[in-house]
């Protein structure tokens, strides 16, 4: 009886054991992923590109930036919709990009403008050669609406 | 005897952690050499809000009195004082020191031009410009200490 005991007490040790060691197995296994798909390098480039974009522009501009690259690895990672890679907060004035499930990578933009008519256009653009398409992001800049609203 | 070998069991759980946080130190260690440090944002967005006000400087009037700059110059107030610094100084020998600067939003601007701290990312990265306008020179230097943010999504 004290023998069937201590085995038991064995066997639940060494579950335990391995309980951390799936835990820890899967957490890395998640690190390493997110960078091996370089999703993680990616958000951070296009947040701060896109945020320089707005920092540098005057309300009345267009924009439209190439993002081929950000739109494959978003989909090499299984991001539910297109609507979900770029966002855009108006009133916190902060870009956030997601290409990968379960994070995003975001900044603020202090340039006081705001950005509408987000869209996300797949093929539309071309690259510098003319010969293949690519996908782009077009968006408006306008003078920040809280001022607007503030004159009314 | 039984208690006491029961006891030196249960402590291998530490040598077991102890190996786990090796292998995880060597994993990240590892993606960091790989990768670098990353995608730092601050020393172009400190030129790009240096940029904007050196520009807005020499087009516009601004009263420095008030805070006419923020609308003048197209700058969201509350953006700009939760991620960035400014110091505008006016015929100033040395506005990083200046105790009376024409305005100045932050702090630690000692902080900007640091030798030794040029390699420490808690330091603002931070750009300097003089200018000229008539017959009056201005010192302006903006810094910026937003680090990329990643959030749960």
């Amino acid at each position: 009886m004290n023998k069937k005991a201590a085995i038991g007490d064995i066997i639940m040790d060494n579950i335990l054991f391995l309980i951390i060691v799936a835990i820890f197995l899967v957490f890395m296994l998640y690190i390493v992923l997110q960078y091996q798909s370089s999703a993680v390098v990616w958000e951070k480039f296009y947040t701060g590109e896109i945020t320089k974009v707005i920092d540098f522009s005057i309300p009345g501009d267009s924009v439209c930036l190439n993002v081929h690259k950000a739109t494959e690895i978003a989909k090499s990672n299984n991001v539910l919709s297109d609507s979900e890679i770029f966002t855009i907060n108006n009133a916190q004035k902060e870009i956030c990009t997601k290409l990968s499930k379960g994070q995003q990578t975001c900044l603020n933009y202090f340039n006081d403008v705001d950005t509408i008519d987000w869209k996300l256009k797949l093929s539309e653009g071309k690259d510098s050669s003319g010969a293949s398409t690519i996908n782009i992001l077009c968006f408006n800049i306008i003078k920040t609406q809280k001022k607007v609203e503030e004159i009314v | 005897m039984y208690k006491k070998a029961t006891g030196g069991q249960q402590l291998t759980i530490f040598p077991f952690l102890f190996l786990m946080m090796m292998i995880g130190l060597g994993i990240t260690a590892g993606v960091w050499m790989f990768y670098g440090k990353g995608y730092d944002f601050r020393q172009a967005e400190s030129s790009l809000l240096n940029y904007k006000l050196t520009s807005c400087i020499l087009e516009k009037d601004i009263d420095f009195t008030k805070d006419s700059i923020y609308d003048l110059c197209n700058l969201n107030k509350e953006i700009i004082e939760k991620n960035n610094i400014i110091k505008i100084c006016k015929n100033s020998q040395d506005c990083v020191d200046s105790s009376s600067p024409l305005f100045f939003s932050g702090s630690n601007f000692q902080g900007c031009f640091f030798t030794g701290a040029k390699q420490n990312d808690a330091y603002p990265k931070c750009s300097l410009v003089s200018i000229k306008k008539q017959s009056d020179t201005y010192q302006i230097i903006t810094g910026s200490k937003q680090l990329i943010r990643n959030k749960l999504a």
